[in-house]
This record gives structure tokens, C-alpha cells and sequence, in this order.
């Protein structure tokens, strides 16, 4: 009964989740996507618990907080994955032409300039980098961030060209 | 064994729910301490709408302590980013993808053992909760690994600090390329996708091939019902 209820959190967190994106764009939150999925998460668990709670007469709260936390993170892997993925984007463009069909410079040249060009701009919005005329340069923040991120991928033994090693 | 004592100890304390309702009243006091099963030690029971007198039987009482094989779950869960850490210090392990494999590989095993080497009688629900706990954990470590080695954008912002100078757009693509180009970086996402049988190159034109026009449609729905339009 503990799993019912924590699969009727997910329930609640499916539509919360979406529901939240949605009016975030329609009504210009200041709020990231991210955060929302953490709003969206906090509440319908807290709800979850609140339903157990009321209606189950020994909730287990690890047995109804597992299934919710496997749930929600597929959730929020598949969101990660079709969010920016670079890969997926090339792939929907393709699919979206008419004739499902572009030459290999139209991608190159055209279309991942322009996501270079949009992660930029992600850049500069989040005050992590700065423009100049032609030049950016990265703020403190940004250097702060870039000296954490460079750390951890030392630890990790993580290289940081970001290409996929197909050697793997 | 613990899990299945504490379910039958379940009955008993349901038995003495009017007595407890006065315990969680008392709770509301300040220098109160909450209140413990005393037949059951390890049950902690949440004290539950603090300074309200609770009518027996309108509200449940909630075990936050975890069975067993949870509980070993927690514990790999935690040790994972530590097993990914040691498995950073040896080279034989390979790349960022193969040590992930290999640690999650890791924890899955240490879990079985777990299960199979804890005392007692296991219980179906604690197991699941934990390979439920595992997953979660082993997804969220993915997500920020991946967001690591494989990030555009966090690369993007280590090119340039690295670079220790102001760049233009050109200098950034090439500093982020590590002196390669864009084109580079297209040809290495793209051969993500063509050993994934979602695109097939023909005459220097890209098209997706059924596969590729089938995870696109997917990808559009997941879009759409996660509220990304």
C-alpha cells in the first residue's frame, strides 16, 4: 500500500510538473525549468506523504519515497535528455524538413553554429559571462563555477573537451 | 527478519493508538521528548500535528526507518560518487562511460550480496524499495556525470576561463574545440547518431532512417508531456 502511495505522488508530480512549464512560459516566471522540477517535486511528495498519512494505516515512508524518487528521476533524465541535447536536436531538425533530408555543411555550418551561438547566450543571461563589443569574457561567477567544474572532473578523471570517446 | 518483526509489531502498536495520541499531544511541550514505540524500539513514530489531541483512528502513524535491504541501498547510494572517485585513480578502468558501467555494474553486485548476506528472512517490499532506491541514485549520479564529461555548455565556460583572455565568437569555437573546429564537434555528435541506427549518411546528405523518425516522435512526445512544447 506504501508503493500505491508513493506511485500516487508520481501521478500528482506528472501533471504538476508539466503544468508548471507551462504557465512559467505563459506567464514569464522568472524561474528556470529546473527549479521547477524541484517545486513540482517537493510538493507532490509532501502531498504523497500527507495521503499516506491520512489514509494508510502504517506507511512504510521508504517503501512510497523509493518508487516516487525512481519515478521522478526518469522523469527528470528523459526531460534532461530532450531538453538541450545537441544530437536530438540535429535528429529533429531532419526529421522536420520535407524532404527529411540535409546536406552534411547545411548542419555543420548552419545549424550547430547556431546552437554555439544559443548556449552562449545561456551564458551571458545567467551572468556567467560577459560581452564586450566583439569579445566575452567570463565573469566571477563564471570563473568560480568553471574552478568547481574543473575540479570535479580532475576528480572524476573526466576530461573537459565534452565529445563522446566512441573508444568507450 | 527486522522488517517482517516490525510488521507484526505493527499490529500492537495499533492496539495502542489512544494511549500514543496523548504522547503526540505532549510532544507540542517544550523539553517533551517525541514519542517511541516502547514494544519496538527501532520504530520511531513521526509525531504528527503537533499540539493537536489526534482522534484514534483518523490519522496513521508513519515508520520512517528503512528495511534492510533499503538500508544497504542508502549505503551504496552514498557510496557511489566514492566508488566512481576510486575507480578515477585507475587507469586499467577506462574512459568516463566505461568507469560509469562499471561502477553502477559495481553497486548492482554489492546489492545482491547485500540481500543475500544480511540475516533474516528478506521481504519482497523491502528488496524492491531498494533496487527502486539504487536506480534513483544511479540515475542522478548519471545526470550530473554526464553533465560533466559530455556538457556543452559547462565546456563552453571552461574554454573561455581556461583561454584567460577575452575571446571573439571564432577564437571561443576554436579555444572550446581545443584548436579543432565546429565541424569537429558536428561530426562527433553525428556519430553518436549513426551508430545508433538513427541516421544515414548518402551522398554528404543526412536523413533519418525509420529508427531515427521513430525516437524523433518520441523525443516530441516526451517534449510535450514534460511541458517543453
Amino acid at each position: 500500500m506504501s508503493f500505491a502511495v508513493g506511485l500516487a505522488a508520481v501521478a500528482v508530480f506528472a501533471l504538476l510538473a508539466p503544468a508548471l512549464q507551462f504557465m512559467a512560459r505563459a506567464r514569464a516566471w522568472p524561474l528556470g525549468p529546473v527549479t521547477l522540477l524541484a517545486i513540482a517535486t517537493v510538493v507532490s511528495h509532501g502531498l504523497g506523504v500527507m495521503l499516506g498519512i491520512l489514509f494508510v494505516p502504517q506507511l512504510q515512508y521508504w517503501d512510497a519515497a523509493s518508487i516516487f524518487g525512481f519515478c521522478v528521476m526518469a522523469y527528470v533524465f528523459a526531460f534532461g535528455a530532450v531538453y538541450k541535447s545537441v544530437s536530438l536536436g540535429i535528429l529533429l531538425s531532419l526529421v522536420d524538413r520535407p524532404d527529411r533530408r540535409a546536406p552534411l555543411s547545411e548542419i555543420a555550418d548552419g545549424q550547430v553554429p547556431d546552437l554555439f551561438r544559443g548556449r552562449i547566450g545561456n551564458l551571458v543571461d545567467g551572468g556567467l559571462v560577459e560581452r564586450s563589443d566583439s569579445h566575452f569574457t567570463a565573469t566571477a561567477a563564471g570563473r568560480n563555477m568553471a574552478g568547481h567544474v574543473g575540479r570535479l572532473r580532475r576528480a572524476f578523471g573526466i576530461g573537459d573537451t565534452s565529445l563522446y570517446d566512441f573508444s568507450d | 527478519m527486522a522488517r517482517s518483526d516490525g510488521d507484526k509489531l505493527g499490529g500492537e502498536r495499533e492496539d495502542i493508538v489512544g494511549e500514543d495520541s496523548h504522547a503526540h499531544a505532549a510532544t507540542a511541550r517544550p523539553g517533551r521528548q517525541g514519542s517511541l514505540d516502547r514494544k519496538n524500539a527501532t520504530s520511531y513514530r513521526l509525531p504528527l500535528w503537533l499540539g493537536l489531541q489526534r482522534r484514534p483512528g483518523r490519522f496513521s502513524t508513519m515508520n520512517m526507518l528503512p528495511g534492510p535491504a533499503q538500508a544497504a541501498a542508502i549505503g551504496l547510494s552514498l557510496a557511489f560518487p566514492l566508488l566512481l572517485l576510486l575507480y578515477a585513480r585507475i587507469a586499467a578502468t577506462g574512459g568516463a562511460g566505461r568507469r560509469f558501467r562499471l561502477g553502477s555494474v559495481s553497486v548492482v553486485i554489492l546489492y545482491a550480496v547485500a540481500c543475500i548476506a544480511l540475516p533474516g528472512q528478506r521481504h519482497v517490499g523491502d528488496v524492491l524499495g531498494g533496487l527502486f532506491l539504487l536506480g534513483t541514485a544511479m540515475m542522478l549520479c548519471y545526470i550530473l556525470f554526464s553533465l560533466l564529461a559530455w556538457g556543452f555548455t559547462l565546456t563552453l565556460l571552461t574554454a573561455l576561463v581556461q583561454a584567460g583572455h577575452p575571446l571573439t565568437l571564432e577564437q571561443w569555437a576554436r579555444a572550446y574545440m581545443q584548436g579543432g573546429d565546429l565541424g569537429t564537434f558536428t561530426h562527433n555528435r553525428l556519430k553518436l547518431l549513426i551508430g545508433a541506427g538513427m541516421v544515414i549518411t548518402a551522398d554528404g546528405r543526412l536523413a533519418p532512417t525509420s529508427k531515427g523518425v521513430a525516437v524523433a516522435h518520441l523525443v516530441k512526445l516526451v517534449r510535450l508531456s514534460t511541458g517543453l512544447g
